[in-house]
């Protein structure tokens, strides 16, 4: 068997087991029925340029079906699609005609056109322009020339001559077209505003609903107050656990309190609406808090990132164990906090990996909250309206949180099932795929719930330990200074005078 | 075992360590207050005082023997009930002469010259030589470079006549060259609460104190009884003091009678002393560890114990605590159990400090401003060194034992006065 042979059957073997492996598992989940976008590229464009263009665009559409368009002869489309998004990497309108002539859905459909999207090479700019607001930059634009049946929508500057970069065409069909040739930021933002606009009678709200707060301390009255609502009104939520809590100084496990264990886990059960989402407390041991709740019968679907940040290594080992995190990357670097801020949601269809943006707060005790909330819905960020992650304080009171699903009830959105999609938890003893459990190790599983055990047990010793002997310290310190003072004072008539040294 | 459970064993072990000297510290003080309240209420009145033989060996002293036999002839004693026996161990130097010089001046000086076939074989080896000259009821011991106080002697001896279960009475001793650099003023620092914490500390509350190697009376039966000197062991006071309470005997701390003594003027010097000091407590505890629970004097387990801690244990603690701390700089071994401990660490350091202070005031004119400067010093410098100190000690007795090694006295230097 020559070389060429091994390396044919090493490829089909691979292909064969990774179609049969979960991750594809995973894939094939994620790709459910649903809205389509067809996503175009020339064979220029890169592969990571593909990637990051498909996984954007997920954020309008369930499915994103990628196509090589170089060689049309060859090109088969898709049975059903919703819009398309062609990536260019060189100017060529004769092949956005042909596209639309060849496939009559995509002649029917939205197009929007990225990319080198205009005869002249790309420019050096400095400003942007999009709906009235000017940002300035550094970057490189492809201009676009207009013709009578174009809209510009986006405008960008070296301060000497203007160019259109962003631009709407309407002859029977839309077609967007927007000159963008480097990833920067700003230029990022207008594209995915634009991309809402475009896509926008085809995209859908979602909303993943969180019940947060919830510790060892927490009421299960208090809990069932408001997810018996959530089930009673068919909503999908996820339920915001704290493993293990700082109660000033003592730390408690969660499922110290059994009670709310019961509870958690007929919420959280196959016929319950409710999934367990673990709230990250940094410098905590993530695979002894997974080991507590997995040996108490919790099984989380995600993970949401601790107000406050982690270290570098305690956001690696969160990357390695969960596929779904919620909430912005914030990690305590040695050099300072690096923060990313995620206004839409992001998914990777291979690693079945997804971040969801930063849980909007809603507490009763914070007016604040609920002026927020209701800004994110009403205000002019069209791309973030499509994924809004609301987190409820489990404390909040019966009539603010009717408040609360009346205003979310006026979003017509749909409620997102953590469980629904594609994900993973993995640990050293456990993996959990699309909610399929594997124990793989469980004497390391009840290991590490009994050092958990052991520790609490430790920490408490700990306190009495240090506590005492400062307390018992304190009152013999007070004491020596009071017997210091009483034998200064009575110095002159003390007995041990030594007769005196330079005599001798 | 994680850095938790190491952490808490660490803070146990030393912790135990420094609760007792906290309670032996406020023993010190009751007891100085006993005394204070019985005031000079010794009776050092008495028309007949027993005979005394007061032994000091003697290697090598001419620097500093001439004034020691002159303090001793000075002592406030009967002559006719007083020998003073000078034991030239071998010496190389002018120290033999000096003695003769003496014991062919006044009688109450008996000159005692070790021959190479018996002499040169440390202290403990002297001192059993030197007894065999001795004709006293009662034996007293001083080092060659001791100046007890006129009336130290008669304290001793009425504090062995007063009670019957009395084997041996220590008395104090002060630091005659404390003010010659920062060395010697740790060391008078460390002499002064080592006796209040320790010796008036453990005799208040369970009536033990330990042989310090001078200033000490003992009774020549019970010294016979027991078999005199350990010549083996390098702190054959401590290893003694053990003896006289298996013999059923209390050895009582009377710091009214006082010598002061010369301390070590060089670090090079101290730490050969301190070394050998270590080495002869270790020496002590394996020596007893083993018969631990056959011990007829309960009180004697727990005094081996406390040297049990303060050599193995307290050492262990702050090793631990030491490997942990470098550990936590590498992220290894994370300690996440709460506590107050930064608090804690607080109140070791300022425990210390009172503790110490508490002890300088028992003395009149030891409570000065430069005094807490110097102990708030100690902690950071002199202090730490005692971990070097008890881990080359270590170090010598594991060399030793592997190569076979006899133990050898080294004999402390002297210093011009």
């Amino acid at each position: 068997m020559s070389i060429n042979r091994y390396t044919l059957l090493f490829l089909a073997i691979f292909c064969l087991v990774a179609y049969c492996s979960p991750i594809m598992g995973s894939v094939k989940a994620e790709t459910g029925d649903g809205d389509t976008i067809l996503l175009l590229y020339q064979q220029e464009v890169s592969s990571s340029e593909v990637s990051r263009w498909s996984v954007r665009l997920k954020h309008y559409a369930a499915k994103v079906v990628e196509r090589e368009i170089t060689n049309l002869s060859r090109y088969k489309a898709p049975d059903s699609y919703v819009a398309v998004v062609m990536l260019m990497d060189t100017y060529d309108p004769s092949l956005i005609s042909e596209v639309r002539e060849r496939d009559a859905k995509a002649s029917a459909s939205p197009m929007i056109v990225i990319g080198q999207v205009g005869p002249s090479k790309p420019l050096p700019v400095t400003d942007l322009e999009y709906e009235d607001q000017v940002s300035y930059t550094d970057t490189r634009i492809s201009p676009i020339v207009l013709d009578d049946s174009m809209t510009a929508l986006a405008w960008a500057s070296n301060k000497d001559v203007d160019y259109v970069f962003a631009s709407r065409s309407s002859h029977g069909r839309s077609l967007w077209m927007i000159g963008m040739t480097e990833h920067n930021r700003q230029v990022e933002v207008i594209t995915m505003s634009i991309l809402s606009e475009a896509l926008s009678s085809i995209g859908y709200k979602e909303a993943l609903l969180l019940v947060d707060g919830i510790h060892a301390r927490t009421s299960v009255e208090q809990l069932a107050s408001l997810v018996d609502r959530l089930e009673a009104h068919n909503v999908n939520y996820g339920i915001v656990v704290a493993p293990l809590t700082d109660f000033e100084g003592e730390s408690e496990w969660l499922t110290h309190n059994e009670d709310l264990i019961k509870a958690l886990s007929r919420y959280t059960s196959d016929t319950s609406l409710g999934r367990i989402v673990v709230k990250g407390t940094p410098g905590a041991n993530l695979d002894q808090e997974l080991a507590v709740l997995s040996s108490a019968g919790l099984y989380p679907t995600a993970y949401m990132m601790p107000s406050h940040g982690l270290s570098a290594k305690e956001h690696a080992a969160v990357e390695a164990s969960f596929s779904t995190l919620i909430g912005d990357i914030s990690i305590q670097a040695e050099t300072g906090a690096e923060q990313l801020r995620l206004f839409y949601r992001l998914g990777v269809g291979m690693g079945a990996y997804s971040r969801l943006p930063a849980a909007l707060m809603f507490d009763d005790t914070n007016p604040q909250h609920e002026l927020n909330l209701r800004e994110a819905f009403t205000s002019v960020r069209p791309f973030t309206e499509a994924f809004h992650t609301i987190a409820v304080k489990v404390e909040v009171s019966s009539k603010a949180f009717e408040r609360l699903l009346v205003l979310l009830g006026k979003q017509g959105l749909d409620y997102h099932d953590l469980a629904q999609s594609a994900y993973h938890v993995r640990t050293p003893f456990m993996s959990i795929m699309n909610g399929h459990v594997e124990v793989t190790d469980a004497a390391l599983q009840s290991a590490l719930a009994e050092e958990a055990r052991e520790a609490r047990g430790l920490d408490r010793f700990s306190l009495l330990l240090s506590w005492g002997i400062a307390g018992i310290v304190i009152l013999f310190l007070l004491m020596f200074v009071l017997f210091i003072f009483y034998m200064r004072r009575q110095r002159k008539v003390r007995l041990f005078e030594e007769e005196d040294v330079d005599e001798r | 075992m994680n850095g938790n459970v190491i952490f808490l064993i660490a803070m146990g072990a030393i912790w135990i360590m420094l609760l007792y000297h906290m309670v032996l510290s406020l023993g010190g003080y009751l007891y100085s207050e006993k005394l204070e309240r019985a005031k000079l209420n010794v009776r050092l009145q008495r028309h007949t005082w027993p005979k005394v033989s007061i032994l000091i060996p003697a290697h090598n002293e001419e620097r500093v023997i001439d004034k020691t036999i002159q303090a001793m002839l000075m002592l406030d004693y009967p002559e006719d009930s007083l020998e003073i026996i000078v034991i030239n161990d071998l010496s190389s130097d002018k120290t033999g002469s000096m003695i003769d010089a003496y014991a062919s001046k006044y009688p109450q000086v008996i000159a005692v010259h070790t021959t190479k076939s018996l002499g040169g074989r440390g202290k403990s080896a002297a001192l059993n030589y030197g007894m065999t000259y001795a004709s006293g009821e009662y034996i007293a011991v001083y080092d060659a470079d001791n100046r007890p106080e006129r009336l130290a002697l008669k304290y001793l001896v009425s504090g062995i006549l007063t009670q019957g279960n009395i084997g041996a009475v220590v008395g104090k001793f002060r630091v005659i060259n404390a003010s010659k650099n920062l060395l010697t003023r740790f060391i008078n620092i460390e002499t002064i609460s080592y006796q209040w914490m320790a010796q008036a500390g453990r005799w208040h509350w369970f009536k033990i104190s330990t042989i310090p190697g001078t200033n000490f009376l003992i009774r020549r039966s019970l010294l016979q009884h027991i078999g005199g000197w350990d010549e083996q062991a390098l702190a054959e006071d401590t290893e003694l003091s053990i003896r006289i309470y298996e013999a059923g005997y209390e050895i009582h701390f009377l710091p009214l009678a006082i010598t002061w003594e010369q301390e070590p003027e060089t670090w090079k010097v101290w730490l050969k002393q301190r070394t050998r000091w270590a080495r002869g407590n270790q020496y002590v505890i394996v020596k007893y560890m083993r018969f631990l629970m056959k011990l007829k004097r309960k009180r004697m387990f727990l005094d081996i114990l406390y040297f049990f801690f303060t050599y193995f244990l307290f050492l262990g603690g702050v090793i631990l605590s030491h490997v942990l701390f470098i550990c936590g700089l590498f992220g290894v071994l994370p300690v996440t159990i709460p506590g107050p401990f930064i608090l804690i660490w607080v109140l070791a350091y300022v425990l210390y400090v009172i503790e110490i202070m508490i002890t300088l005031a028992i003395e009149k004119t030891e409570l000065t401003v430069k005094n807490f400067m110097i102990v708030l010093l100690m902690y950071l410098s002199y202090s730490q060194l005692w971990l070097f100190l008890v881990v080359r000690a270590l170090g010598l007795q594991l060399k030793d034992a592997v190569t076979k090694k006899e133990v050898k006295w080294e004999k402390t230097q002297r210093f011009g006065q």
